[in-house]
């Protein structure tokens, strides 16, 4: 089922009602129904798919917390996690090729036909905090069935995250869901952020990079630095804007999901960026990968630092696909994030003399057309048009460019500016901020036109098909 | 609680009137002329319509009042085969009807095809106006290309849906209401609004492209000109579209077959032409020959005659009248004695424009 749909609005909306109407008891298992048949849209297969490794998981987490043989439990798990996702997602890149090697026929890749893969990036990773949680004893297995259910099929992340931790979602899970106005209020009032930012502005962007991408050699020089600029900002608002669905959704339920983006475009240094971009799956990363590395090779002081490093954002890239890419997408920002270690005493020291507002502005352009430039590792269906690409950024004068419609991208660019405003306010300028969210919620009358404003402008941006980039994953 | 729920609810659709009546401004005004039954579907020219759901309609109700027993499908570039025109090469006395949609697919052209074989339609003559495009993986989103639900099974809801949202889309309503007020067409509609005059036969659906043949006689070197651009450059060497027909195509291309035998049609495959002259792929010319027998089927695509006048076209694709009547000389051997002319309406002058061009 594809979420920017007016159906997908109207089922939300029924669907908060009737979960309100009915008695608490019956509440989660309602959000299961509908979760069940979210999935269901996908593919029934998947649904069986995901109830089985939902068992598994569940079972193998309450015998890692009894058993005796808790240890081997939990590797059995952990195997088990890792095999199905490099089954499903990383095959044709990690499996097959051996196969030809061999010049055998199999191909093991058709398993995704048979199961179609979506989400299961996200829900693996979730079930393997979960036993790690476990394993380490800073959760207690849940004893719930239903409940651990609907933590791995919970419709509103289901399909691109947040990437939830065990011990905050279930947690809500054990306690009685009011019905609160302001929750529905404000869940709304997220989602149809959310709503604007992926139909009005993603959308229209990724006209340009979509472009660009079908015919990297037709665009050349000052193009590519065009498409610098803008594919974070398409990425960004898409993402974020599925996110804010999500967390909007979800508040509406009654449930609270982890952030996931904190004005990541103001960090001054990419450490800064994985702290405010894509927060669930960096912090993920972090505490069961980094953490755990540069723990157990504490002996190689600033060496493990490096290798944890390295090696935490290597699996991260490859999380996002089964190709080199993805690989070069991590390792870059493991790279960068060495440097800014190293160089720190340094990089301070010279830019002491610059203002401060200059340095600080400086600093967040640089990290921009960082991550920008990354992205095209991001969006590159291969190594060679990276490799293309990069060669045209060396050429700003090639005048060699493609056929590019500049209305939706100024129309994308447009309301991208003013939510970019807005968050330059909000983290530079408090006082104004603070201004404007008196004159905000003093003026009923401002706050409907608004929300009028941005709703007419989804309404009219509804039409055609819309997936979200994370969505692949 | 439940009080307070309801309550909410009532406050929350009350904030959502005005989009409910954006939707009853749809269903009342009906711009796409998709819900209600129509006699001209000529209203609103301005307005880019669905013609398959127009053709559709047009001959359902048509249907009770004329005889048709002879079809022409294919997508806009089988208009040029008027009715007018094919009734000198086939043998009837009922009505000939063009049935058409924007952007064809053979998936359109087989439920079409099924959907008169199974309504009781006589298939006399049929001729099958095809292009590679025809080929491609069948996708029923685009409200401009989405098929009748009455002729292809599919949602009435997803086609009223995509039709709700085009009618609200912004770029749609504005130009609208700026050409309404101003009678006027701007640059920015384009895409949007369709230009220019041109209607349909109400009873053959015959298109009359007036517009563009009034612009071609008043002075068709300008014609040609002003629309330099979107005439394709042309290497002059071989080149060949990609293998198209999959084994679902294969299936459903049979199943014409066996609806023509059974109903005995005389029928024509008429490969259509592009300035492009990039051939159609051989593999799936032969597959079509297998199945429809070699004598009937006809490719005109690749460098030849017929793709290399651009005064023969009126776009990359879209040729005229008078070349599609020289196909349908090949197509159907037409004897000497039945005294074709070749309507010049629409030919304007060839030398002068390709010196110019």
């Amino acid at each position: 089922m594809e979420i920017t749909t007016l159906y997908y609005i109207i089922i939300v909306i029924v669907s908060v009602f009737v979960f309100y109407l009915i008695k608490d008891k019956y509440r989660l298992g309602f959000l299961i129904l509908l979760s069940c048949a979210f999935i269901a849209t996908y593919s029934p297969r998947l649904l069986l798919y995901v109830l089985i490794y939902a068992a598994f998981n569940f079972f193998i987490a309450k015998e890692i917390s009894t058993s005796t043989y808790g240890r081997t439990f939990y590797r059995i798990g952990i195997f088990v996690n890792l095999t199905q996702l490099i089954l499903l997602r990383y095959a044709s890149f990690a499996i097959d090729p051996f196969f030809r090697l061999l010049n055998c026929e199999t191909r093991i890749a058709v398993l995704s036909d048979f199961i179609i893969p979506i989400g299961i990036s996200y829900f693996t990773l979730q079930g393997i905090g979960y036993l790690i949680n476990v394993r380490m004893k800073w959760e207690k297995p849940e004893g719930n069935f239903p409940d651990f259910f609907l933590y791995i099929i919970f419709a509103p992340k289901f399909i691109s995250g947040p990437i939830e931790r065990s011990n905050h979602f279930l947690t809500q899970l054990k306690n009685a869901r009011v019905f609160d106005s302001k929750n529905v209020s404000t869940g709304l009032r997220i989602a149809l952020v959310g709503f604007f930012k992926k139909v009005v502005i993603a959308n229209h962007l990724g006209t340009a990079v979509t472009a660009f991408y079908s015919n990297p050699d037709l665009f050349g020089g000052a193009y590519v630095w065009l498409l610098i600029i803008l594919q974070p900002l398409y990425l960004y608002f898409d993402f974020s804007g599925y996110t804010d669905i999500a967390i909007g959704v979800s508040k509406m339920f009654g449930i609270d999901l982890l952030p996931n983006f904190n004005r990541p475009f103001l960090s001054g240094n990419v450490s800064t960026f994985w702290k405010r971009f894509h927060i669930s799956l960096a912090s993920w990363f972090n505490d069961y990968v980094f953490k755990q590395t540069s723990f157990k090779l504490r002996k190689w002081r600033q060496g493990s630092t490096i290798i944890s490093l390295l090696l935490t954002w290597g699996l991260f890239g490859i999380w996002h696909g089964a190709g080199w890419n993805f690989m070069f997408l991590g390792l870059l920002q493991a790279l960068a994030i060495i440097y800014e270690f190293y160089t720190k005493r340094a990089r301070m020291k010279f830019f002491s003399c610059w203002p401060g507002g200059l340095r600080l502005h400086f600093a967040r352009l640089v990290t921009f057309l960082f991550y920008g430039f990354s992205l095209t590792f991001f969006f590159s269906p291969d190594m060679e048009t990276t490799k293309l690409l990069v060669s045209s950024l060396f050429q700003p004068m090639n005048t060699m460019h493609g056929e590019l419609r500049a209305g939706p991208i100024l129309f994308g660019l447009a309301f991208a500016g003013i939510m970019m405003a807005g968050e330059i306010v909000k983290e530079d300028y408090n006082n104004i901020f603070y201004k404007v969210e008196l004159i905000w919620s003093r003026h009923k009358l401002l706050r409907l036109s608004v929300y009028y404003i941005l709703g007419f402008l989804i309404l009219s941006q509804l039409g055609g098909t819309s997936v979200f980039v994370y969505q692949m994953f | 609680m439940k009080a307070y729920l309801i309550k909410y609810y009532v406050r929350l659709l009350l904030f959502l009137t005005p989009f409910v009546i954006c939707f009853l401004a749809y269903v009342i005004i009906d711009p796409f002329m998709v819900i209600y039954q129509y006699d001209d579907f000529n209203k609103r020219s301005y307005i880019g319509k669905n013609r398959d759901y127009i053709s559709t309609e047009m001959l359902m109700s048509n249907s009770q009042k004329y005889t048709y027993d002879s079809f022409i499908l294919g997508s806009s570039t089988a208009l040029s085969f008027a009715p007018s025109i094919w009734k000198d090469f086939i043998d009837t006395d009922n009505n000939v009807y063009t049935f058409d949609a924007s952007g064809e697919n053979i998936v359109g052209i087989w439920s079409k095809i099924k959907y008169l074989h199974s309504n009781g339609y006589q298939l006399r003559n049929v001729l099958l106006v095809l292009e590679n495009n025809d080929f491609v993986p069948f996708v029923n989103d685009v409200p401009i290309f989405m098929k009748h639900t009455g002729v292809y099974p599919s949602s009435r809801f997803a086609f009223h849906y995509a039709f709700f949202l085009s009618s609200v889309e912004l770029k749609f309503v504005t130009a609208v209401a700026v050409h309404l007020v101003s009678g006027r067409f701007y640059p920015f509609m384009n895409d949007i609004l369709v230009p220019g005059s041109y209607n349909y036969d109400p009873i053959t659906n015959e298109f009359y492209n007036t517009g563009l043949w009034d612009a071609i006689k008043k002075d068709s070197v300008r014609f040609y000109v002003e629309r330099a651009s979107i005439f394709p450059l042309r290497t002059g060497e071989y080149a060949e579209d990609n293998r198209s027909i999959s084994d679902q195509h294969r299936v459903m291309l049979e199943e014409i077959k066996n609806i023509f035998d059974d109903q005995g049609t005389s029928y024509r495959i008429l490969i259509s032409p592009a300035l492009k002259q990039v051939s159609f792929n051989k593999d799936d010319l032969s597959i079509l020959k297998n199945i429809f027998r070699e004598e009937y089927v006809f490719d005109f695509t690749g460098i030849n005659e017929f793709t290399e006048s651009i005064a023969d076209y009126t776009d990359a694709t879209h040729f005229k009248r008078g070349l599609a009547k020289r196909m349908l000389k090949i197509v159907y051997f037409q004897p000497e004695d039945k005294n074709i002319f070749i309507d010049i309406v629409d030919q304007g002058p060839i030398e002068p424009v390709r010196e110019v061009l």
